[in-house]
């Protein structure tokens, strides 16, 4: 499945693109993500996605197979598997950096092979998961540019939230920062009452294309665990 | 895994054991009290199955962990009528109009009646069918189990005027 | 409307008798496949692959065998070799079929795929486990799609190099061309049925007790059939038939599901002759969306010629089917079975067909409630296709066609022989019940006002109690017990069709005692004679036809008995509310449980010659297939804005014969009818190009609540078959035939679009993509 999200930053475009190929201070933007090893542009990395009360763990390797300076494009591969459950992914991710003022936006295109829990989800559900990534990512990065003074002002992260205090320039630190934010913003249960009424709204769309329910989707995610919960 | 002491009311008989803080509402109640008359079919909220009534409220205990009923007094299928004693209106409707085949999905629709009926005694066809939407049956057709239900509401009338 | 004369000794059969299984279940007593605990069990659950076709590079069991609680896990290359044959084996000539081990091993073959059991001390501790099962796979090009399969240059089995799993057509027909080419009209048109899934309310499931003592093993099964599971765990075990014994008690559905067992269930019984212990699985309902058998998924193309009046000169069909990776039957099961059912209702002398079927990387296909059924759905929507294209009314054209009773006997152009059916009375009556003329004017005020509503009518003739090898016949044992109580014992596998009830109806009849004095016992293969179990729409003949035949041969050693005693002749005696009575002279009878005492415990006062004891087992072998016929008829309400449609009014006329119970015959109808709107509206178990697969959540694949299925009204005709007690099978029927009616109901509400409706599940997305596509056509 193709996957295709947008993001903005205020801050200079070599800056942000030193920053986004320097894997190990860039891990700690990404919410959940950790950087467990290198070897050149092979990197070992793992990351929770937290929907609701579930974290899916994948571990995997990033590498960087192309990078154009001057054009201010990248291209990564990623293959990683779930940490605890049979889940696989295979990605290809596209970015591309432009110019617009003092904001430098990016476009990144992924073409994704998922398997298990997460693919029976459908695309809908994941491309929401992963523009929610890539907002809180953008908006991280940007506090990070803040942190280093880089940044003139805050960011315009795709889900337009304002940045926050700004992030530590050390990636352990930063990362737990996120970590604790994320979980923070995460924590809305949902109740069983809420689910149904989700369900019944949901009935108004086939699985292959239930886009427009991805959060619905989302919060049923938690369920999909089954005893696995907690 | 550490466990934790509860305490819960089901029935009428107090229910004391050390539970994984993980473990449902459902296998506590199923697994520990030996209750087996509440059903599991899908563990994700959507069937109804396993809905019971918790403190009179209805909720679906495959959402719940046992921890967190501690100290509740709960009500499950075995719990509706005394044992040997008459069926209760919502039963005997059941009875009367095939409102079951496999019986499996019946805890958790009997159990929605009853929550049903207590805040809409005198429902139309139509509220009956909002009323448990949220529950599934695969045998019935819900033919049986809506005309079930009104004829409930009418024992329930006729008792009262009794 | 006909009705049939009963016996007049008849007080059960016939009647709504409240049902003898309501009052366990209904206070949370039934006894379920995961309400038996037994001492010592285990838990069991499974690593399923996440992937639909790859090769297993590597598997580590360290962390999760370090999980405190697990007691063994085993993958393929540790268990499989425990069973001592394939199984199961469908292969024959130009019919390959892979080898079905219990577990994946080399290579996963779909999604869902088992790859190792993990047994552990209880069931949280076991999906810790499986979830730390470090499996390496070698992704590799998976077959998906039915209309992909064929020309894909992946294999969906090693070893097999080709993905059709069958194909044939009838022989070439010079007069099947001639015909067609005579027809005023010659309409072609294909049509579609997505991927359904059974579900039954309880998940799969088993107990596998191993008795090293006794060197036997007992399953307690969720299952349909418990003498052939014991066949089965036998054959696969490698162990006599009399070393195993399986009980089912009650089972929460199955609709095809059940018949058979499965991998899942086999690695269970494997692993508990391992460990010397009780092991028990229970399936979650993401592990029976995704790996539990799978249903349809098939396409039929038709080919049909007719006169100037819209009689059916010819046909041809052609159908295609994607039988997933296992299936459980046969691969040309679902087409050869639709291609033969095909012509149905009317009368047509030319036939010709050609079927297909393939593997793919998908969860196998399995029997769902009227397996072949693709033929009424293509049929049926086929005769609007046709009524629209030359102008003639939907029921009009029906009526031109369908089998009159003065037809009677009729053989079908494939063979099948009618007789004792009623097709043109059914539809007559489901036109009659729902008012089609009145419909037909109240569309045309509601078009006026730009309202869209439609009807649609399916009519179809339903093969059931299909009697062959293992489920050809059926036995009952009757017996009246020392009191007086009479225990009826059969290898039926109720679950949900109240032959707890139905059974005890007829018997209870027969023996003239009260309906309470008699109790089925059924379900465990160490209590009763051997039977075909409950599938197929089969109980009500062959169970029911027994059930009779041996009460009645009981009932005769019972008159004799009393005969003797009061001194009268048998024929002069009846027997009424458990009172045997000389007739006509009131004061000369005696108790039936008098009779019963001294069967028994009084030998010396049984007539000359006569075995003491009131016992008797009958078996019945009953005739191949036993027909019911049916017209399905609904009325919907298209809201072209949102594309929702709703179903306005309902109605089944239906002939299965003499009604056992009539309150029974109608939830079975109505399951069957739910099941087909949930076929035709909601459901579809779909998979992306590389073989996830999409709807393992009741979110994703919905089923019908009680906003989805109207009020369903009934019309019975009763034409008694020629079996005994002259009842027809009605489990299947519902499903069979609701998916058309609705297909042509909103065909029919959207005509004046110029919509055409030839897939399913008309789900509003669906709905609105059809109107757009027409608007822009």
């Amino acid at each position: 499945m193709r996957l295709e999200d947008e993001f903005a930053v205020a801050a200079p475009i070599q800056e942000v693109y030193a920053t986004i190929l320097d894997v190990e201070r860039v891990t700690g933007c990404v919410p959940g993500a950790e950087l467990l090893g290198n070897d050149g542009d092979v990197h070992n990395v793992g990351i929770r996605v937290k929907v609701g009360p579930i974290s899916m763990q994948y571990r995997g390797d990033v590498e960087i197979v192309e990078r154009d300076e001057a054009a201010h494009t990248a291209k990564m591969r990623v293959k990683g598997r779930e940490v605890r459950g049979q889940g696989t992914v295979e990605a290809t991710a596209q970015l591309r950096l432009s110019e617009d003022g003092s904001t430098t936006r990016g476009a990144i295109e992924v073409e994704v092979a998922l398997s298990g829990r997460a693919a029976s989800m459908g695309q809908g559900a994941i491309q929401d998961v992963s523009s929610k990534l890539v907002g809180r990512f953008a908006r991280n990065l940007a506090r990070m540019l803040e942190a280093d003074g880089a940044a003139a002002a805050g960011a315009a992260g795709a889900a337009g939230a304002p940045a926050g205090e700004p992030l530590s320039s050390d990636p352990a630190a930063a990362a737990a920062q996120v970590e604790r934010e994320v979980r923070d913003e995460d924590e809305n249960a949902i109740s069983g009452r809420e689910i149904v009424g989700a369900v019944v709204r949901g009935r108004l769309s086939s699985p292959l294309v239930s886009a427009g329910l991805a959060g619905v989707t989302l919060g049923l995610l938690g369920f999909l665990l089954g005893r696995r919960a907690g | 895994m550490s466990k934790q002491l509860i305490s819960v009311r089901i029935n009428d008989e107090l229910f004391e054991g050390e539970v994984e803080p993980r473990k449902t509402l459902a296998d506590f109640i199923r697994e520990d009290c030996t209750l087996t008359g509440t059903h599991l079919a899908c563990e994700h909220g959507v069937c109804g199955a396993c809905t019971i009534l918790l403190d009179g409220e209805a909720v679906r205990s495959c959402l719940m962990f046992a921890v967190q009923a501690d100290g509740a007094s709960l009500t499950t299928l075995e719990g509706l009528a005394p044992e040997g004693g008459p069926m209760t209106p919502v039963q005997q409707g059941f009875m009367e109009h095939h409102g079951l085949q496999c019986g499996f999905c019946t805890p958790g629709f009997v159990i929605s009646a009853h929550a049903f009926l207590r805040d809409h005694p005198d429902p139309t066809e139509e509220e009956i069918r909002e009323g448990l939407s949220g529950n599934l049956c695969r045998c019935t057709g819900y033919q049986g189990i809506v005309r079930a239900v009104q004829r409930a509401a009418e024992i329930t009338r006729e008792d009262v005027t009794a | 409307m006909s009705t049939v004369e009963k016996p007049s000794a008849a007080r059960f059969v016939g009647a709504r008798v409240q049902r003898r299984e309501d009052p366990r279940l209904l206070s949370g007593h039934g006894q379920y496949i995961d309400d038996v605990r037994l001492p010592g069990m285990l838990h069991a659950t499974f690593v399923r692959s996440p992937l639909a076709r790859a090769r297993i590079v590597a598997i580590d069991l360290e962390h999760a065998l370090a999980v405190p609680g697990v007691v063994a896990i085993w993958d393929g290359s540790a268990l499989n070799g425990d069973a001592a044959t394939p199984l199961w084996d469908w292969a024959g000539e130009g019919t390959p079929f892979p080898e079905v081990r219990a577990l994946a091993e080399g290579d996963v073959r779909f999604a869902g795929d088992p790859v190792a059991i993990v047994i552990a001390r209880d069931r949280y501790v076991a999906e810790d486990a499986a979830e730390l099962v470090d499996v390496e796979y070698e992704p590799l090009q998976a077959v998906v799609g039915r209309e992909l399969a064929e020309a894909s240059t992946g294999r969906a089995h090693d070893g097999i190099d080709t993905n059709v799993a069958w194909s044939a057509a009838s022989p070439t027909d010079p007069a099947l061309e001639a015909a067609f080419a005579a027809s005023a009209h010659v309409i072609t048109e294909t049509f579609r049925q997505q991927r359904h899934v059974n579900v039954p309310m309880e998940p799969r499931g088993l107990v596998a007790h191993w008795e090293r003592g006794a060197e036997q093993l007992t399953v307690y099964a969720s299952s349909q059939n418990p003498h052939q599971d014991r066949e089965y765990f036998a054959r696969v075990m490698g162990l006599p038939e009399h070393h195993v014994r399986v009980i089912m008690r009650d089972v929460g559905g199955g609709f095809g599901q059940k018949i058979f067992r499965t991998r899942e269930e086999t690695a269970v019984a494997l692993a508990s002759r391992r460990l010397g212990r009780p092991v028990k699985w229970i399936e979650d309902r993401q592990e029976n969306l995704m790996a539990a058998n799978h249903a349809r998924d098939e396409q039929m193309t038709l080919r049909v010629g007719v006169d100037a009046d819209g009689v059916i000169t010819a046909i041809h069909a052609s159908h295609l089917a994607d039988v997933g990776a296992y299936p459980l039957m046969p691969a040309m099961m679902p087409g050869f079975m639709a291609l033969e059912v095909l012509p149905g209702p009317y009368r047509f002398a030319r036939y010709g067909w050609a079927g297909k079927s393939v593997f793919t990387n998908t969860s196998g296909i399995s029997a769902y409630r009227g397996p072949w059924m693709m033929e009424t759905v293509a049929r049926e929507i086929m005769m609007d296709v046709v009524a629209r294209e030359i102008g003639v009314d939907p029921a009009e054209i029906r009526r031109r066609n369908v089998i009159q009773t003065e037809d009677l006997p009729y053989t079908t152009p494939t063979g099948r022989e009618y007789d004792r059916i009623s097709p043109a009375q059914t539809l007559e009556a489901a036109l009659e019940e729902i008012g089609y003329e009145r419909f037909r004017e109240e569309q045309a005020r509601a078009r006026a006002e730009g309202r869209y509503l439609g009807l649609g009518i399916s009519t179809y003739i339903e093969p059931t109690a299909g009697a062959q090898g293992p489920t050809g016949i059926e036995a009952a044992t009757v017996r009246v017990e020392p009191s007086g109580k009479v225990n009826v014992l059969m290898g039926t596998g109720s679950h949900g069709h109240s032959l707890e009830t139905t059974m005890v109806q007829v018997v209870a009849d027969q023996l003239g005692v009260p309906i309470e004095d008699v109790r089925l016992l059924q379900g465990d293969t160490a209590v009763s004679p051997y039977g075909g179990g409950t599938a197929g729409s089969r109980s009500a003949v062959i169970a029911g036809g027994v059930a009779r035949i041996s009460a009645i041969k009981l009932r005769e050693k019972v008159l004799e008995l009393a005969g003797h005693l009061l001194e009268a002749a048998a024929a002069d005696l009846e027997i009424e509310d458990g009172t045997i009575t000389v007739k006509g002279s009131p004061g000369s009878s005696i108790a039936f449980a008098d009779v019963a005492r001294i069967a028994y415990y009084d030998p010396s006062r049984l007539p000359e010659g006569m075995e003491p004891g009131l016992e008797s087992t009958s078996r019945y072998s009953a005739p191949p297939a036993t027909y019911a016929n049916s017209t399905q008829v609904c009325t919907c309400e298209v809201d072209v804005a949102t594309g929702e449609v709703r179903l306005l009014d309902y109605v089944v006329g239906e002939d299965c014969g003499v009604m056992i119970n009539p309150m029974v015959v109608e939830g079975q109808i109505a399951g069957g009818v739910a099941q087909g709107i949930g076929g035709a509206l909601l459901e579809h178990l779909a998979y992306d190009e590389t073989g996830n697969p999409l709807a393992i959540t009741f979110k994703d694949y919905l089923l019908p609540t009680t906003e989805d299925v109207p009020d369903i009204r009934y019309v019975h005709v009763e034409t008694p078959s020629n079996t005994p007690g002259g009842h027809k099978g009605v489990g299947e029927g519902g499903a069979i035939g609701a998916p058309a009616a609705i297909v042509n109901a909103v065909a029919d509400a959207l005509a004046p679009l110029g919509v055409r409706v030839t897939s399913q599940p008309l789900s509003p997305d669906r709905v609105l993509a059809m109107i757009d596509d027409a608007r822009s056509a």
